[in-house]
């Protein structure tokens, strides 16, 4: 085991990809093993001291960011401990970078299909933030491939869940060394990442499933593979409609179904970002991006959908150069728009707002409306399969920063009025807490806080994420 | 006006695999691409014919499957495609492929500008371009990072040069060799990735050109590969752990070691 107390070693943990610049810690662990593990959480335990779980450190809500207390850093839980290739199935400790897992896996001809984006986050932050990949279109998030957890409890204990063993019932969940009661709000039936899952007749498991590094550390965890995926193309498809979108894309889903892997969507104000690197972007339009199973029929089905909705232009890719290419547009988005900002000294307000299919038309057109109304610099892109965009805002003064974060709330209860979620993929951390009171009501926060009292009795695991910590008391 | 876009398919590697009887390219197994030069040379045959309008021809010599970069060509706005193919042709250097593809140009004739990009990857001559201008006893402008207007049968370009650039005036027909400045390449459109997918791709055999068969392939090659290599550079790593300070000290005394400090 590595400790370290050195202001200077420390200070890359006290952040993550947020904005939360509140990290405080008075000493770092780095455990070889769950022994080390134990001992530094009943220590912790016995002396009242707070302690917050880190891996890759790549989450955007400050969930690994402590405000106080001891760091664990899962680095060194890094072992793919067996891939079994007819079971598909691998278990994993939960230190393992996802880029270091695909990889090993792709030399067997397997995938794992939740993978996110950003491949430096551990498998144990995408357990614990529920994280939703590049083709969540067609997979879903994390939680479906999770089948077994193993979790390190702040007395020591270790919890094993098995996916398929324990279900709640008559209101609770008996997890044999305790029973949890289901809170009473439930997780609404979109992408969501917001707070403690809660469903009628819920496996166990999917409560640790996103909870965030509040209820025990998550070491080892088997995940369900797939077979590698047949070959794909992207195609951007340029367009004037932006009013038409969310018809268009309804359109596109009835017509191509299974063969898409993800169905993502740029506003104009969004391509602005990536004319620098892309500039044959043509000028005043927005784009539909897809990645689909390549053949000619679905080729020629994307030329039906681009001639039928007046297409300005169409970018294909097949070949392994341009599929780079636009898998780099696709990701060059996020980064150009922190770059930018950082350079100019604005704070970014995203949002991470989803809702059901038959509500996205009116929450689209209610982004929209604002987008015209307010003065304030915004963007709006993202996984429109799914009725999930990022609307960003930039606000460049004071006076708009106090805007952005009323806009913020109006949207949040617009989305809730529609039965969706604050975070559909990022989860809520530090930073979010407003927002999930917003969804889930005081209440829902307490039974929350309840649930985590009864894994972690001390009170010192993740303290703020998810909810403030004073609702411990 | 009438382009002709000279290219050629290359093994997608930097590290060329040769093989060490023949002194040939090893081509098995690594996968091929447009030459990564010649992608600016087609992106600015289009943009001529968009400017000018006219149709542009892509045309290459090479192994039956070089007709995949014709396809890849016309998915970026080509509207035809040539391969020079025949075993008669195998072996050739520099000259005789530039004779092959000169006596090609000669029959798709009526041409306005030729453009070839700077140079291969694999071969890394750029004498190709240069040859078939001498052929065709037509000029050519080398290196060429801008055109500026095409009017009256003059093309108006700029040349870039080690430490300047170059203005010059030059009458068509001209050859013209592309620089890496001179455009972005396009992202295919589907409708070109389409009509590439359905094209008929002409197959030109040396029957079907006009040009003095001794001037082809081995015999009409005057160089003689005396031998060919791959340079073999060492990489190599070492992970080292521990403490911030001991790690600084290590890494302070390797680099030393070196010569690197
Ligand atoms: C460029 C970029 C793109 C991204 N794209 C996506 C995306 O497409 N989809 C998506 O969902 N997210 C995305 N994210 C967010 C982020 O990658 C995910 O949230 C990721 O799952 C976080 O993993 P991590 O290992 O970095 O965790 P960290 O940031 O280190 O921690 C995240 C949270 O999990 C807790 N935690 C970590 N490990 C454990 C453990 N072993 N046991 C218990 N709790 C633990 C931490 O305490 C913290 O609360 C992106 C981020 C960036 C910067």
């Amino acid at each position: 085991m590595i400790v370290k107390t050195g202001k200077e070693e420390i200070l890359t943990y006290l952040e993550d990809a947020s904005n939360f610049r509140e990290g405080s810690a008075e000493r770092l662990y780095i455990p070889d093993d769950e022994g080390d593990l134990i001992s530094i959480l009943t220590d912790c335990a016995k002396n009242n001291i707070p302690v917050t779980i880190s891996s890759g450190g790549t989450g955007t809500v400050g969930g690994r960011v402590p405000r106080e207390g001891v760091i664990l850093s899962m680095e060194r839980f890094n072992r793919i401990i067996n891939i079994d290739k007819n079971e598909k199935t691998s278990t994993l400790q939960a230190g393992v970078v996802i880029k270091d897992f695909l990889d090993l896996i792709e030399k067997e001809g397997l995938f794992y299909p939740p993978f996110p984006t950003e491949r430096t986050a551990f498998i144990g932050g995408n357990v614990a933030t529920n994280a939703s990949g590049e083709y969540s279109f067609r997979f879903g998030p994390t939680r479906r491939y999770v089948k077994k957890i193993r979790m390190i409890l702040t007395n020591g204990d270790t919890l094993e869940i098995k996916r398929g063993c324990l279900y709640e019932k008559n209101g609770v969940i008996d997890y044999g060394m305790f029973k949890v009661p289901l809170p009473s709000y439930r997780t609404p039936p979109v992408k969501c990442s917001a707070g403690y899952f809660s469903q009628e007749g819920m496996d166990g498991i999917d409560l640790i499933i996103g909870s965030e590094g509040t209820l025990g550390v998550i070491t080892e965890v088997k995940v369900s593979l797939i077979d590698a995926l047949p070959p794909r193309f992207i195609v951007i498809v340029f367009l004037r409609d932006e009013e038409g979108i969310p018809f268009i894309v309804k359109e596109i889903k009835k017509m191509c179904g299974d063969a898409l892997f993800s169905l993502e969507f740029f506003d104009s104000g969004s391509l602005e970002f990536l004319k620098n690197d892309f500039p044959a972007i043509p000028e005043n339009t927005c784009a539909i991006y897809v990645e689909s199973v390549s053949n000619t029929e679905e080729m020629e089905r994307w030329l039906d959908i681009a001639e039928r909705y007046n297409a300005v232009d169409t970018w294909l890719a097949e070949d392994r150069k341009n599929y780079e290419k636009l898998i780099d547009f696709r990701h060059r988005l996020p980064e150009n728009i922190n770059a930018y900002f950082k350079k100019i000294g604005i704070v970014k307000v995203a949002m991470d707002i989803a809702v059901g299919e038959d509500s996205f038309p009116e929450m689209y057109g209610f982004y929209r409306d604002m987008m015209k109304k307010e003065k304030i610099h915004s963007i709006l892109f993202g996984h429109i399969g799914e009725n999930h965009l990022h609307f960003n805002l930039f606000p460049a003064s004071d006076e708009e920063k106090i805007r952005a974060k009323e806009i913020y709330e109006i949207c949040v209860r617009k989305a809730i009025s529609l039965g969706g979620t604050v975070a559909a993929e990022h989860g809520i951390g530090k930073i979010k807490h407003k927002w999930l009171e917003i969804m889930y009501g005081r209440e829902g926060l307490k039974e929350m806080a309840g649930i985590k009292k009864i894994f972690d009795p001390y009170c010192i695991l993740g303290l703020d994420n998810i909810f403030p910590k004073a609702l411990l008391k | 006006m009438n382009i002709v876009v000279c290219i050629k398919q290359v093994p997608d590697t930097f590290e060329v695999k040769i093989d060490p009887e023949t002194k040939r390219i090893v081509r098995e197994g690594v996968e091929s691409i447009i030459n990564p030069y010649d992608n600016y040379a087609i992106e600015e045959a289009v943009r001529l014919k968009e400017r000018f309008g006219g149709t542009v021809t892509a045309i290459s010599m090479g192994p039956p499957q070089a007709e995949k970069a014709l396809r890849d060509a016309i998915a970026m706005g080509v509207d035809d495609g040539v391969l020079l193919c025949d075993m008669k042709f195998a072996g050739s250097d520099t000259l005789a492929t530039s004779y092959i593809l000169s006596c090609g140009i000669k029959k798709i004739g009526n041409f306005d500008v030729i453009v070839c990009g700077r140079e291969t990857l694999d071969g890394s001559t750029g004498q190709v371009g240069p040859e078939i201008a001498h052929h065709l006893n037509i000029p050519y402008v080398t290196y060429v990072s801008k055109i500026k207007n095409i009017s009256s049968g003059v093309m108006e370009c700029v040349r870039l040069m080690e430490d300047h650039y170059e203005e010059l005036k030059v009458h068509l027909p001209v050859l013209i060799t592309v620089v890496k400045e001179i455009n972005q390449p396009r992202i295919p459109s589907l409708k070109g990735m389409l009509k590439a997918k359905k094209a008929q791709i002409n197959i030109w055999k040396s029957d079907n050109i006009e040009g003095e068969i001794s001037s082809y392939g081995q015999d009409g090659s005057p160089t003689r590969v005396v031998d060919v290599w791959t340079e073999h550079m060492k990489k190599e790593g070492r992970k080292v752990e521990g403490e911030t300070d001991k790690l600084v000290e290590e890494l302070a005394t390797e680099l030393k070691k070196l010569g690197v400090l």
